[in-house]
């Protein structure tokens, strides 16, 4: 095992890592703020990447150059516009009429409406039943750090992550908006009563970590190059188990819990013989551990049920 | 016997026969729209009737269950046999049990679970391992599935114990997929992904059920012989959910799922009851799969995928949670419906998702509510009988 190529599967864990992360930050902030486990969440991931293919062949199709300021820039777009409108979406039709219902209805409906989307791009996307190459966003030779050879892609997906993480830090922790957020997950009577208006935190906390999951599908696109109707799935497993793993409603922990989870699959896949074919476990192995060792999360509070 | 309720529930048996008799796609949806808007209509300009015929229902359960029983039974004669439709029967008799035992699990303990699939897949399984490879009969491999999945519950539940809804929802999904990749990867026992295929047929007392049917009067193939051990098997999982609802151990159950807290407070080992709720709940999927093992003859994993689960959950949420006349009616609608549009076979797992939104956000009780039951002491209820 020499540096080079454990370097490189730091590289590669890493980016995977973020992805995950991203994808479980949506589902920590929307258990955290609005008690709600959501299922759908793995569909605006796949949108996302959808919204990106489309909109890069559109524009390899006008004749923009893939990397070029104006091409990303409409790529960045359409993934903004995407997690927005369907964070907007979910909140006014599937999570706002069920708001009082008992937690398995919620559970339950958001599960219907992921159904739902993933059918609905199947049937209705032109061969959307077979997967789609996802075009090439930037034109660069690789890295090579030490000897590894790092692919463009993993660099600029560690940075976004970085960046947009640190972005969610400053909007929590320091705004007018995050101290709305944060009241409200702490007690959302309390927060009523303060003038906070509830309905406009619960919309933008789904439009935040909506767009946060469908960059994380064009991250995962630009990864892996291919793109399918059902890659959401999968997704939302393993965001929901990082956020678990983190503790749900936890930010932080669940930028670990993927980053943990990212880790651990690579290690399986490239150091255990034979393990590709168990990188699909691995989250769950872990999840069940954590649930029956630590039900709260690595980093979460112990809960108390209230009378 | 309640004669008014006789003709009513002949007068539902006639419309349930003329949905399976209409062949036509717009015919179909004409045909439900117009039994739709009819209850509608009824509501709306008698609206003290429909409230006093459901409770009529609800209170004569074993009436209407039974008077059921016998109509199922004439069903295949009427339908002269014929082997699509009786197929689609059996399935929906299947989905059925399945439902049951999820309503039971999700709806009457309040323990979600969406990995269900992998229960039948457990019996499935069990059913098609050891009468193909190891030559055991049929009604031994049969019982033996209910106990396999009956084992696969509580292990799920021993995770599950100490995790509240959200995450037992997450647990449920990954061990309905570890199921499936086990199946998928185990490939000396369970076939891997060709499946497990030439299941052989049940024998009872040398009599075969692969052969055909005769009846004198009408014949029919061998999935004639399914419909009557499906109903057999269906009619008893009934009565054995029905009288466990209405026990104090149901009641229990019903405690937990309102009130974690408030249960625990009043002396009940939630660790117990969560375990036997998994448990029991997961032997009706078992036996489910048994069924569909020696009916299908061919078993392969991508048969009890997530997918599945999905469908078994928009079942119990369309009959409404909780209730067990819901859980079989919802069973059979949705498994009935889809093959009248089988031109549309690309929406159909959306349309399961469609009816999960539709159901939560328009009608969260489904279409038969579960109803409360009245509190009664036993001496009560003795007079209560007593005075009929």
């Amino acid at each position: 095992m020499t540096v080079d190529v454990l370097l490189q599967q730091f590289f590669n864990a890493l980016g995977l890592g973020v992805m995950y992360a991203l994808i479980a930050v949506g589902f920590t902030l929307f258990f955290g703020v609005i008690e709600v486990v959501n299922f759908a969440h793995g569909e605006v991931f796949m949108l996302g990447a959808f919204g990106a293919m489309v909109v890069g062949t559109a524009m390899a199709g006008a004749g923009v150059e893939a990397g070029s300021v104006t091409y990303l820039l409409a790529v960045l777009a359409i993934i903004i516009i995407v997690g927005a409108l369907f964070g907007a979406a979910l909140e006014k039709f599937i999570v706002a009429p069920m708001r009082g219902a008992p937690d398995i209805m919620t559970l339950l409906i958001t599960l219907g409406a992921s159904i739902v989307v993933r059918e609905a791009v199947m049937i209705f996307f032109p061969d959307g039943r077979n997967p789609q190459p996802f075009p090439q966003m930037i034109q660069m030779d690789s890295f090579n750090i030490g000897g590894a050879l790092i692919k463009p892609e993993t660099i600029i997906c560690i940075v976004i992550s970085a960046i947009l993480i640190s972005m969610m830090y400053w909007i929590i922790e320091k705004t007018a908006l995050g101290r709305y957020i944060r009241a409200t997950a702490q007690d959302r009577q309390a927060a009523l009563m303060m003038g906070v208006n509830a309905n406009r935190v619960f919309i933008i906390t789904l439009i935040l970590g909506s767009v946060l999951g469908s960059v994380a599908g064009l991250m995962n696109g630009m990864s892996y190059g291919i793109i399918k109707f059902n890659m959401g799935f999968a997704a939302s497993i393993k965001g929901f188990a990082a956020a678990v793993v983190g503790g749900l409603g936890n930010m932080y922990g669940a930028v670990v819990g993927g980053l943990l989870l990212g880790f651990l699959e690579i290690f399986v896949v490239s150091f255990l013989p034979n393990g590709s074919s168990y990188q699909e476990l691995v989250a769950f192995l872990i999840v069940i551990l954590c649930l029956v060792f630590r039900p709260s999360g690595l980093f979460g509070e112990k809960a108390y049920d209230k009378v | 016997m309640n004669m008014k309720l006789l003709g009513a529930e002949v007068l539902l048996y006639v419309l349930f026969l003329a949905f399976i008799l209409i062949e036509n796609p717009v015919f179909v949806a004409v045909y439900i729209a117009a039994i739709v808007a009819g209850i509608f209509f009824a509501a709306k300009k008698y609206p003290e009737k429909l409230p006093v015929w459901y409770d009529l229902f609800m209170a004569n359960l074993k009436q209407v269950g039974a008077v059921a029983f016998v109509l199922g039974l004439t069903l295949p004669i009427i339908i002269d046999g014929d082997a699509y439709w009786l197929q689609v029967l059996n399935f929906a008799m299947i989905n059925a049990m399945m439902a049951l035992g999820l309503n039971f699990m999700t709806g009457r303990a309040g323990l979600i679970c969406l990995g269900y699939a992998a229960f039948e897949a457990v019996g499935a399984y069990t059913v098609g391992i050891l009468t193909l490879k190891l030559g055991v009969s049929f009604w031994i491999a049969f019982a033996l599935s209910g106990i396999a999945a009956m084992v696969f519950g509580a292990v799920l539940g021993l995770p599950a114990l100490r995790v509240k809804g959200h995450y037992l929802a997450l647990v449920t999904i990954a061990f309905g997929l570890i199921v499936q990749e086990t199946l998928l990867n185990w490939e000396s026992v369970t076939g891997g992904t060709n499946g497990l295929i030439d299941i052989p047929s049940p024998t009872l007392f040398g009599y075969d059920f692969g052969q055909m049917l005769d009846l004198g009067f009408v014949s029919m193939n061998y999935l004639g012989h399914f419909y009557y051990l499906c109903l057999l098997v269906l009619a008893l999982c009934t009565i054995f959910i029905f009288k466990l609802s209405n026990s104090f151990f149901g009641l229990i159950l019903s405690a937990m799922r309102e009130d974690q807290l408030a249960a625990q407070c009043y002396g009940i080992n939630l660790t117990n009851y969560k375990l036997y709720a998994f448990a029991i709940g997961a032997i009706f999927g078992g036996f489910a799969g048994g069924l569909y093992a020696a009916m299908i003859n061919f078993i392969a994993p991508e048969n009890f995928s997530y997918g599945l689960s999905v469908i078994v959950i928009s079942m119990i949420i369309l009959g409404g949670l909780d209730s067990i006349p819901g859980a079989i009616v919802g069973a059979f609608f949705l498994t009935i419906f889809p093959e009248k549009f089988r031109a549309f076979e690309d929406y159909r797992i959306m349309f399961y998702g469609l009816i999960i939104i539709f159901c939560l956000i328009f009608m969260r009780n489904g279409i038969l509510p579960y109803t409360r039951r009245i509190f009664m002491s036993g001496l009560e209820n003795k007079e209560a009988e007593e005075n009929g």
